[in-house]
């Protein structure tokens, strides 16, 4: 910090040998524990510090993303008019609303009473689109596109927008946050002291510095909570994900299927699934305390109705609450799984989220304060990374222009080559990594504003109609969503294939199947399609050989029991399989 | 299109923007969802060792398991470990395995597509 850095006190007028034996000790006092962790914080404040900038200002501005978006879009905003609707027939009223079109996600939104409810779906081009619904009135309020400031602001908060390395690089912050707290605190001696202690005024580099040191006193609780929930998620990514770092948090319980004895039940004919009213109305009536936060109706019919929300437990990440499966064909609980029963690891897990971005309070003007208290802190904190650098940069500049002050021209040529080169300038090495990785965000960013307005339907190879039984059936592989220009089938990767097939035939096929090759047994017929109507999917993984004339195997069992086949060439051969990038 | 669909993506460097996108998409896979059954074994000397996995990542343990010879006798029988692993003696014959998860989540891998260690 900054005292350490300051003029010696003047010298007496003790002789040179008294002198010469008083400053020998301060070399060496250099590189005490006081010195090494005021290094390692001027360290983690400098070189990374435009990034660090990014994820914090980015950080500060998502904790309240959900709020700017209500700001920015009418309709999310509704206005609180006597009851809510049951929440399943809020579903109901909207998936009404978009015949053509499977909604998912379904989120109540009940902890937010000026906020409408809303659940995704697939628009005619494949991409993502959120319908929003007034849960006071049950009118639909119109829909909204996938990526909106909030979100924006969100992702990038989290990933940087940076592949594969992104969502590690920011969890690295939050270590390096850590370690930045506690050699600052360090290199601060007798910090205890100085939390009122005005910053001192006069000199602009010291009134930052100390402003700095004082901010950041403060914000300690702040920087604690920030660096420990960063740093357990830089555990789990990349260490525990991509590295096989032990993981100390106990499985969390699997999202169960139905059985075969649960489906046998249901006879020959094609049963008909309770609606989202029944279905909220059976968990409401098996469970009066549990609140309904989200519903997904199944995604193919061997899934249980999925109804998330809580008991009234906190410190619970969004999407992560306590979950009832329910038999959509006869109501019956198929499976619970309850929050208050995790292990203590695991809820310490699920608090990383709450506490990290400040949702904790859960709803009502506590949680927009609770939000307010940690945008303003997150805004300090930023302030932080701000002034360090500040401060670094007056401490070097001044130290140049006292060097340039003596032989100006052929120094002002060295500065500059000092300045450019790969390991030179305050920040060293550190500002090509910080430039390329900024370039890196603008790129990232660019590619995901252009996400929302891009689908898949039509895109990579495209596998014609064909009769399939009674009904015709189309599809399209394709590598992914902005991936359209590569080939979706190479052998070994996983691939995505997009089924068209009609309303009437999905009322009667019990399961659709698609593999590589006939299938040897009916028992065993490939990669299940699934998803809300309008986007009927598989992901698919392709062997590691594909044989010429390889054909993708579809195959339709109905409820009544029959089954139809159709195939088409894995490969374009411009009959069957067409290249339509 | 479920979250998963997304995230299943095999991540390489020959599709940058496709590892943007699975990252975008990380926070809306904190949402569970429906999920593909894969399946990969390998023969290591003697037996044939198994692992199973949903495309969300999760695990596949105590799962039923029948290895199935070519004309259709039952070879070896058992469930999944708590690892989702499963492993057999080579048989002499031509075989297939199947892994049941339940309805629609059957599996199969023919002796073709074991990988040799």
């Amino acid at each position: 910090m900054d005292e350490l850095t300051q003029a010696p006190p003047a010298a007496t007028a003790d002789s040179a040998g008294r002198q010469r034996a008083t400053r020998r000790p301060k070399v060496k006092r250099k590189w005490n524990r006081q010195y090494l962790a005021y290094l390692i914080h001027s360290f983690v404040g400098l070189k990374l510090t435009l990034l660090m900038t990014i994820v914090l200002a980015s950080g500060t501005l998502a904790v309240l993303s959900q709020e700017i978006d209500w700001l920015l879009m009418p309709e999310m905003r509704v206005s609180p008019t006597g009851e809510r609707i049951n929440s399943g027939e809020l579903l109901d009223t909207l998936q009404a609303a978009y015949p053509e079109q499977g909604l998912s996600f379904f989120q109540t939104n009940e902890n937010h009473p000026h906020t409408a409810a809303f659940a995704r779906y697939n628009d005619e081009n494949g991409g993502f689109r959120y319908a929003w619904i007034d849960p006071y009135s049950g009118e639909v309020t119109g829909d909204t596109p996938l990526l909106t400031v909030g979100r924006f602001l969100s992702f990038l908060h989290a990933t940087l927008f940076l592949p594969v390395i992104g969502r590690s690089l920011v969890n690295a912050f939050g270590l390096l946050t850590l370690i930045s707290l506690v050699a600052g605190l360090l290199a601060y001696p007798k910090f205890w002291r100085f939390f009122f202690k005005k910053p001192r005024t006069g000199n602009t580099r010291v009134f930052i510095a100390d402003l700095h040191k004082l901010v950041g006193l403060w914000s300690i609780w702040f920087l604690l909570i920030i660096g420990i929930s960063g740093s357990w998620w830089f555990y789990k990514n990349p260490f525990v994900r991509f590295m096989d770092a032990p993981n100390p948090v106990e499985p969390y319980p699997s999202k169960p299927l139905l059985s075969y004895e649960q489906l046998e039940k249901l006879g020959t004919k094609t049963p008909t699934p309770l609606t989202g009213a029944q279905i909220s109305q059976i968990v409401q009536d098996k469970y009066p305390d549990f609140q309904i936060d989200m519903l997904n109706a199944p995604e193919h019919n061997a899934d249980p109705y999925q109804v998330s929300g809580s008991f009234g437990e906190w410190l619970v990440r969004t999407g992560g609450g306590s979950t009832v499966y329910v038999n959509p064909y006869d109501g019956d609980i198929v499976k619970t799984i309850d929050v208050r029963e995790y292990t203590a690891l695991q809820r310490f897990d699920h608090a990383m989220g709450p506490l990290h971005y400040g949702y904790w309070a859960k709803s009502g003007t506590a949680d927009l304060v609770v939000k307010l208290v940690w945008f303003s802190f997150g805004a300090l904190m930023t302030g932080l990374a701000v002034t360090g650098l500040i401060i670094n940069l007056k401490r070097t500049r001044r130290g140049a222009r006292i060097v340039m002050s003596r032989t100006p021209a052929l120094k002002a040529l060295k500065k500059s080559w000092h300045l450019a080169k790969p390991w030179g300038g305050p920040m060293g090495v550190f500002k090509y990594i910080n430039i390329l990785m900024l370039v890196g965000i603008g790129v990232g960013c660019s590619i995901a504003i252009t996400l929302g307005s891009q689908g898949v339907k039509d895109t990579g190879f495209s596998y014609s109609e064909k009769a399939l039984g009674p009904w015709k059936v189309s599809m399209n592989a394709y590598a992914g969503l902005l991936e359209k220009d590569l080939k979706p089938i190479r052998p070994g990767i996983s691939t995505n294939l997009a089924v068209n097939i009609g309303k009437q035939a999905l009322h009667e096929i019990k399961f659709l199947h698609v593999r590589v090759g006939k299938p040897r047994t009916i028992r065993a017929p490939g990669t299940l399609i699934h998803g809300p109507l309008g986007s009927k999917h598989a992901h698919f993984e392709l062997p590691k050989k594909i044989h010429d004339g390889a054909r993708f195997w579809m195959t339709a069992q109905t409820w009544s029991g029959e089954v139809y086949q159709t195939s088409w060439p894995i490969m374009p051969d411009n009959k069957e399989t067409f290249d339509v990038r | 299109m479920s979250a998963s669909r997304l995230m299943s993506f095999r991540l390489s460097s020959s599709s940058p923007s496709l590892l943007v996108l699975a990252s975008v998409f990380i926070l809306s896979s904190q949402l569970s969802h429906a999920h593909s059954i894969n399946l990969d074994c390998s023969q290591v000397q003697q037996e044939v060792q198994c692992k199973g996995g949903f495309s969300d990542g999760s695990g596949t343990s105590n799962l039923p398991y029948v290895v199935i010879s070519y004309n259709d006798d039952v070879l070896a029988q058992g469930h999944s470990s708590e690892q989702s692993t499963f492993t057999f003696p080579l048989p002499e014959q031509d075989y297939y395995i199947l892994l049941d998860a339940g309805p629609g989540h059957v599996v199969e891998l023919d002796m073709q597509d074991v990988a040799k260690n």
